[in-house]
């Protein structure tokens, strides 16, 4: 996507509301951009928006027709745009954590090994090959919140969408969050160009996850090749096949889509804040019992310094 | 007197204002900012001026939102000093165990001290901005100065004193240098778009004057830009703070290990001395 393409349409549909005319404000936003000032002359030479607009790096922008309500879909695109940049940087953060736990959980390990081998080595007693079966012991249970974390690990460096089936929860909220997104695009798609087919296409963009918006495009594929959404629909997540099966019944009117939108988003509400306690309460429960395991590791070999 | 609990003052106010009895801005605990006496000015000499101190209020607590979204920012700086702080103090306690240097135990000290008062200075939500660049701050507060503007032309006031006032809200020393020669422009006869074309702000601001040139139209267009740059200047918080909050908890994670590692030598050197 083309960076601040939402600021801009954002841009222009706030001058088009005071009333000037298309050419006017891409000209303004041209003085900015050499993308507008291209489309401020054609513009000028009587072409629409809709002409003008398929040169954009975003095809939803180009169905837009300029009614009234051109500056309304224009900003309701923008915002459209702007949520799917936040979800994107959302879960690529969300990938970052298992790998900072796992540094932290090795580091922790190795600090708790260290301390050991530095308390056995001031005692004397074990020699040898005791000695090196004490360390390796003593690395092998530091590291060991470290190895337990390595799954987690792999997940986020091997194919980062890959921690969301790691952890279900995340899975479930990323599906249904997209979900939420697709029928949003999926409203103003639908309102804005005639064909389910490609309503579905170009409403799988909102989707950050890969296998939900290859399914959707699937979807897609299988309905212009003549088969029903009911049954085209079984690559979906569940809720998403359902809600999308409801929208048919009700012809995808717009005010039936964003009831849906609704009430998937008080559904997702709803196990959003369950998992954010279930998720809060887990990393207490983890770090807690690191700490506990480090601390064990480190206070109950010095009871024996005490004793020397 | 943070402005939530101005806000509150001024609906107290409004209140005394709608029950008919006297007021004044004198009942206010503390003196009301400059930027806000033309709506003070304005609310005395109308007929009902409850309605717009209310109003007052609402932008008075529109301003504080405005200006903890920044403040969301602060709180991983934060974080790493509070890390910072302690990683010195583990170091300080190992200095004393080794009978360190008095020159390096005061310049820990100082570091400490430092570290202290950047944390208090993150209490000023203002510093926020530098996270943003000069270029976030500046934005801010041509956010700050076009909403201000349109209120106050809103109140039906003459463009030059509403810019007058305007500028008043700037608390940036260039944006408020750009902000009082627009009034000596306007003075002069010029447009509010042919003014703006001499500073360096969001081109927004002046397209959108001049595509409002009548003055009617000009508080809505004003009040429009002013939505469309807070929701621009949001996106820009929310994109620094996807890079901010890991590289944070990053340097925390790396502020850890170093403690534990100023722990263990502590720990290696008391183990030493037990065994001697």
């Amino acid at each position: 996507m083309m960076p601040g393409l939402a600021r801009e349409l954002r841009s222009l549909a706030l001058l088009l509301d005071q009333g000037q005319s298309l050419a006017w404000c891409l000209q303004r936003l041209g003085s900015q951009n050499q993308l507008w000032l291209k489309a401020a002359s054609q513009a000028e030479a009587g072409a629409g928006w809709s002409e003008i607009a398929r040169g954009l790096p975003e095809p939803m922008a180009a169905l837009i027709p300029e009614r009234d309500d051109f500056p309304a879909n224009l900003r309701l695109c923008a915002d459209l745009l702007d949520d799917r940049q936040r979800r994107l940087r959302f879960w690529r953060n969300v990938s970052i954590y298992p790998l900072l736990l796992y540094l932290a959980a090795l580091a922790l390990g190795l600090f708790v090994s260290l301390v050991s081998r530095a308390e056995s080595s001031v005692m004397g007693e074990s020699i040898g090959l005791i000695r090196v079966m004490l360390t390796a012991s003593n690395l092998f249970l530091g590291c060991l919140p470290g190895l337990l974390c390595l799954p987690l690990l792999l997940a986020a460096l091997l194919r980062r969408p890959a921690l969301r089936q790691h952890v279900p929860v995340l899975g479930f909220l990323a599906s249904m969050q997209d979900s939420v997104a697709f029928f949003r695009w999926l409203e103003l798609a639908h309102r804005l160009q005639p064909g389910l087919p490609e309503s579905i296409e170009l409403a799988s963009r909102a989707c950050v996850l890969q296998p939900l918006r290859q399914g959707l495009e699937k979807l897609a594929e299988e309905l212009r090749s003549g088969s029903s959404l009911d049954r085209a629909r079984s690559g979906l997540p569940p809720l998403a096949g359902w809600a999308l099966l409801q929208a048919e019944k009700q012809q995808f009117r717009p005010s039936q889509v964003l009831a849906l939108v609704a009430l998937i988003e008080r559904k997702l509400e709803f196990y959003r804040e369950w998992a954010g306690s279930l998720l809060t309460f887990g990393g207490y429960l983890v770090a807690g019992g690191m700490a506990l395991w480090c601390s064990l590791c480190v206070l109950l070999p010095l009871r024996n310094v005490g004793n020397l | 007197m943070s402005q939530h609990s101005l806000a509150q003052q001024i609906r107290s106010l409004a209140a005394l204002a709608q029950s008919g009895q006297p007021w004044d801005d004198s009942s206010l605990p503390l003196p009301l900012a400059t930027q806000y006496q033309a709506w003070l000015e304005a609310a005395q000499g109308s007929t009902q001026p409850h309605l717009l101190l209310q109003r007052l209020a609402n932008y008075c607590d529109e301003m504080q939102r405005l200006r903890s979204e920044a403040g969301r920012l602060l709180s991983y700086p934060r974080l790493v000093l509070v890390y910072l702080a302690l990683l010195l103090l583990g170091l300080g306690a190992g200095m004393q165990v080794l009978h360190s240097p008095a020159l390096i135990k005061l310049a820990l000290a100082f570091l400490f001290g430092l570290t202290l008062w950047a944390y208090l200075s993150t209490r000023n939500q203002d510093l926020a901005w530098s996270w943003l660049g000069q270029k976030g701050r500046s934005r801010f507060e041509q956010l700050l100065w076009c909403s201000h503007l349109a209120q106050m032309l809103d109140l039906e006031m003459d463009l030059p004193r509403a810019c007058h006032w305007a500028a008043k809200a700037v608390s940036d020393r260039m944006v408020r240098q750009q902000a009082e020669a627009l009034e000596n422009r306007l003075l002069a006869g010029d447009s509010l778009a042919q003014a703006l074309r001499s500073c360096q702000w969001d081109p927004l601001i002046g397209w959108a004057a001049e595509a409002a040139a009548d003055h009617l139209a000009l508080p809505k267009a004003l009040a429009d830009t002013s939505r469309t740059l807070e929701e621009n200047l949001k996106e820009d918080i929310s994109r620094t703070l996807a890079w901010l909050q890991p590289a944070a908890l990053g340097l925390v994670g790396l502020l850890i290990l170093a403690t534990m590692a100023v722990f263990w030598l502590n720990y290696q050197a008391l183990c030493l001395e037990a065994a001697q």
